[in-house]
């Protein structure tokens, strides 16, 4: 199991300058795009050693750092 | 017979809806099917023949993946984990296969009739530089109407039956209506298989409001394909047709009216369309949502043709970089060049191919890959200042929520896009060069260039409308529901005088070129 403090690490490597919460919205809002999702994915990725699909790459995986943190935590399992 | 023509407007469309309403609610699809299909073989005579072709390709190939997908969910719980590991691969692969099978087909229809032209040009300019005398000699074909629309749409459908996020059509027409249904094969939007089936394969009863609402929203479409796009078309043409002779304020009026043209037309095209689809009740993907309000230029290009963007992301930007081969690579970069980079350079890869892809699906040329590269570049160095200017103004940040630095960045990407406009509809990357130098030299002659002066100030109050328009729009206003909570004088009221603005104001009759829809060749 991984913890928040690991995801808002990875956040704020691929988007310096950014202060969010675990909760904060990160897309509508629009913190992340796209492309940031995809960087954050790539961090993930080489940080977990995780396979990522392309169905794991929907929004609501990505809208919040806890989000985050879950599709981790089950990609995991 | 264009959206915006008589026939389609006062004959077609009425008739289609009679026809569909009329119905018993079994037939319904096959009135929207046989509308789409007079409709189709009206545009493309002939031609009709590869939306046939791809409709059973497509539809072939879905059910072989359903049917692959039920057969390992019915044999999996009886086998050992092993087993099961090992039948799984099988599957997987036989399930890629038939996917490889779509897109290899679908992808050689789109190359061979629209693609294979450009590609035998550019390899005998490449020939040329030989020391012997070699060339290949090109194919001629006409390019089927929609064909970059109905392609896009069928691999959409294997790629999402693949995922097993829809369930593959069970007969031909319900795939042929999907790809042929005609508010969309000719300008659009990527609708989703997922998404209209329901509405089209098991359609809703007649609803006074859908069919209002829808033809609200065709006359909107109307007044800005007529009043705006076509006026400024006139100006444009003139402008860029004839590049050499202009300079200065007229190129500059040009690229302005050109972004306004483009914008009118197409969006007013998407209005039309989801207007008409909105009258049988099906709920067609919204193509636009007040990209002048972007503050980026990949904010913009979310905003703009929401649909081909979307279709981008999901089946080419995200599989790409999620792809082993480009796992790897990123694995490469990060032990040579560092963590950053290595979490980078994949991304940027994708980014390169995605803009090319946008560039290359506008037009087979090298103007198109020069209008991807164009975009790829702005949004590659912006994601590149972004950290530098965080460090170098660390107030940068905080200014982001200001309301004026906020309009800043809308104008910036409102400059930058309008650069990409006047490359976008020049004739050839000389041509756009040529133009961008001509903005530094002053321009003697009038202004009013195939448009006299109350031509230009109904550009001018057309565009205000249209940004008022926007503005609601952007604060969530539901103009359509305020019109109908209106009292029924005042509704008429506003219905006739749309009318009315389209009769008095539509640039048509002898003194107007009719103008095709532009983004219907692509």
């Amino acid at each position: 199991m991984h913890t928040i403090d690991e995801i808002l690490q990875i956040l704020s490597e691929v988007k310096p300058g950014i202060q969010v919460e675990p909760d904060a919205e990160l897309v509508r809002t629009g913190v992340l795009d796209s492309v940031d999702i995809m960087s954050v994915v790539m961090a993930l990725a080489e940080e977990f050693d995780l396979e990522i699909s392309p169905l794991d790459l929907k929004e609501e995986n990505f809208h919040t750092a806890n989000a985050i943190l879950e599709l981790v935590n089950r990609l995991e399992d | 017979m264009a959206y915006n023509s008589f026939p389609y407007l006062c004959i077609f469309l009425p008739l289609c809806w009679a026809a569909w309403a009329l119905l018993p609610q079994r037939y319904r699809p096959a009135a929207l099917l046989g509308g789409s299909l007079i409709f189709y073989w009206l545009m493309a005579g002939t031609y009709t023949v590869w939306l046939l072709l791809a409709a059973a390709l497509t539809w072939a190939l879905g059910l072989g993946l359903g049917r692959l997908q039920e057969l390992q969910a019915a044999t999996a719980p009886a086998l050992d984990p092993a087993a099961r590991k090992a039948a799984k691969k099988q599957f997987t692969a036989l399930q890629k296969g038939l996917v490889t099978a779509g897109v290899a087909g679908l992808l050689g229809l789109l190359i061979w009739l629209k693609y294979l032209p450009f590609l035998v040009r550019s390899l005998n300019s490449l020939l040329a530089q030989l020391p012997f005398a070699l060339q290949v000699s090109a194919p001629s074909f006409v390019q089927p109407v929609g064909l970059s629309f109905f392609t896009l749409m069928a691999m959409s459908y294997l790629f999402d039956v693949r995922r097993g996020t829809t369930r593959p059509a069970t007969h031909y027409w319900q795939v042929l209506l999907y790809l042929s249904f005609w508010p969309h094969v000719v300008e659009g939007p990527f609708d989703r298989w997922g998404q209209i089936s329901p509405a089209l394969l098991d359609p809703p009863k007649p609803d006074y409001r859908a069919f209002t609402f829808g033809v609200q929203r065709i006359l909107w479409g109307m007044m800005k394909k007529l009043i705006i796009a076509d006026r400024a078309n006139m100006y444009v043409k003139a402008v860029f047709d004839d590049w050499t002779k202009y300079s200065g304020a007229a190129v500059l009026v040009a690229t302005l009216l050109y972004t306004l043209q483009l914008y009118a037309e197409f969006s007013g095209c998407m209005d039309m369309v989801l207007g008409a689809a909105e009258c049988f009740g099906v709920p067609l993907a919204e193509n636009f949502r007040q990209p002048f309000f972007a503050r980026s230029v990949s904010e913009f290009w979310r905003r703009w043709h929401i649909t081909l963007g979307a279709w981008l992301r999901e089946y080419l930007f995200q599989p790409v970089i999620v792809s082993k081969p480009m796992m790897r690579f990123g694995k490469w970069c990060r032990t040579r060049f560092g963590a950053a980079l290595g979490r980078s350079m994949p991304v940027w890869a994708g980014l390169l191919l995605t803009w090319l892809a946008i560039g290359l699906w506008h037009g087979a040329g090298w103007l198109y890959v020069v209008y991807g590269l164009y975009y790829f570049l702005l949004q590659w160095l912006g994601e590149l200042a972004e950290p530098t200017l965080l460090r170098v103004c660390p107030g940068l940040a905080r200014w982001r929520t200001c309301r004026w630095y906020k309009l800043w960045q809308m104008v910036r990407t409102f400059v930058l896009v309008n650069f990409g406009m006047l490359l976008f509809r020049s004739n050839g990357t000389r041509a756009a060069l040529d133009m961008l130098a001509s903005l530094l030299r002053p321009y003697e002659g009038s202004l009013l260039i195939k448009l006299d002066v109350q031509d230009l100030w109904v550009l001018v109050i057309g565009a205000v409308v249209l940004l008022v328009v926007d503005l609601l729009h952007e604060r969530g206003v539901a103009i359509r529901e305020s019109i109908a909570r209106q009292p029924l004088p005042l509704r008429w009221a506003v219905y006739c005088g749309g009318m009315l603005a389209v009769m008095i104001f539509g640039a048509y009759g002898d003194n107007y070129d009719p103008a095709a829809f532009i983004y219907a060749q692509f």
